[in-house]
């Protein structure tokens, strides 16, 4: 199973941060230290695929715009920026991009935004060292609905379990947060559980991702709880797997430590719906990990391959 | 002298320039100390033998030593290093900044700052911040 190079896309004139997938699969937005936002499209002809910049979103950030996420639905696309400030594009029919909202809050730069499954909340984190839960109201309007404190430094990046509102921080302080809104909710989230592991920076999480997963009730029957993989500047990706039998009492324990893979941090991991892991390192690697014996929700210590590796 | 070097970064084997840890030690000898009159040679924060270059796997390590233990000026100082580095190498290099061993009551601090690219990126974005660095880098050039 190699990897290779399918396309490269061109033309941003500084460090690309961040590149998301639109749901549909036929369009990418990438961001860069050039302030701008692209949007790529895939046009498919006579067997060959090819990409093309469809749109340059410029101009309203001030300084390099670090992370971008579709919302579930695809209308909407929400760019963090280390101007402190997150904007909020809307697509139109004719594919045309509209700033529709400027979220302003954060003290500093913003490293990461996220979509829950709904596409009602959208968490965001900052060097401020707080995430921050807004909520998208009947209306189209975003209100702050949840201030999360408790890092102790910078909140790298930002992800939602893919069922549940439940929320998922990496951190510069080595830790993993999660976060809830506390029974009763009354917009109270409380820190539920810290995942301590890593031995540097926590650049990045992902949850194990199903074929088809689209309600609690799927997940709940069919799923069980899908686990949490994170990358580190200590360069090695740790597997977590929830355990217990209620949910409050479930607690989260290291199934797998993937060491010795990459020289360097490891800033980016996912986890495709074919149960394969990826991970980006400062190596120029590109990992690709496989479940040894196709497995899923293998033992503790479960084993895990490298699959194939692509270097620069 | 400012400008990141034109045939660098190309893929082309045959363009490739090889570099040594003098050449690293000829760019950041003559960067001033931010609170003193002199050079980081002179001060004795940067010498040659800090400095480590694995030219065919591409990496750079240069150790530095704050002249008093609770320097506060060590990210500066650090952070002046990777820019003239960075300014003037082919960019296929990974570049580590550390302080040496030992030498800084805040040293593992200042090393996960100094080697964090992210805060790096943003620390470069501050046009204050950089003038002052550039004040460092270029005054005794």
């Amino acid at each position: 199973m190699p990897l290779r190079e399918l396309c490269s896309l061109r033309g941003h004139e500084d460090r690309v941060w961040c590149a998301d997938w639109h749901p549909h699969g036929d369009m990418i937005a990438s961001c860069s230290g050039d302030r701008t936002v692209r949007v790529w499209r895939r046009f498919d002809s006579a067997g060959d695929s090819s990409w093309v910049l469809v749109a340059t979103l410029s101009g309203d950030h001030q300084r390099t715009v670090r992370s971008v996420a579709w919302s579930p639905d695809g209308q909407l696309l929400a760019c963090g920026s280390f101007d402190a400030t997150v904007t909020i594009y809307a697509r139109d029919e004719e594919g045309r991009f509209t700033a529709l909202h400027t979220l302003e809050g954060h003290e500093n730069e913003v490293k990461g935004v996220a979509w829950d499954n709904e596409g009602r909340l959208l968490a965001t984190c900052s060097r401020d060292k707080s995430a921050w839960v807004w909520e998208r109201s009947p209306d189209g309007e975003f209100e702050m609905a949840a201030l999360l404190h408790g890092h102790q430094q910078d909140v790298k990046h930002v992800v939602w379990h893919p069922l549940k509102q439940v929320l998922y921080t990496a951190s510069y302080d080595d830790t993993i947060r999660e976060w809830r809104e506390e029974d009763g909710g009354a917009d109270e989230w409380a820190c539920t559980a810290i995942l301590a592991g890593h031995a540097s920076t926590v650049w990045a999480l992902a949850f194990e991702k199903f074929p088809t997963m689209e309600t609690e009730e799927d997940g709940a029957r069919d799923r069980g709880n899908p686990r949490l993989v994170s990358c580190s500047d200590d360069t090695t990706l740790i597997i977590w797997q929830a355990r217990g039998d209620s949910e409050r009492a479930r607690k989260w324990q290291q199934a797998c430590t993937l060491t010795g893979y990459h020289s360097r941090a490891v800033y980016s991991v996912d986890w495709s719906p074919a149960n394969c892991i990826a991970s980006a390192g400062g190596d120029d690697r590109i990992n690709v990990f496989v479940e040894e014996g196709g497995a899923r929700g293998g033992e503790p210590g479960g084993a895990w391959a490298r699959g194939c590796t692509a270097e620069k | 002298a400012h400008q990141r070097n034109e045939s660098a970064g190309s893929d082309d084997d045959l363009n490739r320039e090889s570099i040594d840890a003098l050449e690293i030690f000829d760019l950041i000898r003559t960067i001033k100390d931010p609170e003193h009159p002199n050079t980081l040679e002179q001060l004795k924060v940067t010498e040659l033998k800090g400095i480590s270059v694995d030219d065919e796997h591409n990496t750079i390590q240069v150790m530095f030593t704050p002249t008093i233990p609770h320097c506060s000026m060590s990210t500066l100082i650090g952070l002046s290093i990777r820019l003239k580095i960075l300014r003037s190498v082919p960019d296929r290099f990974k570049v580590d900044v550390k302080i040496t061993p030992g030498t800084h009551d805040q040293e593992q601090g200042v090393n996960k700052q100094l080697n964090d690219k992210e805060r790096v990126a943003a620390a470069l974005e501050n046009s204050h911040l950089v003038s002052v660095l550039e004040n460092c880098l270029y005054g005794f050039e």
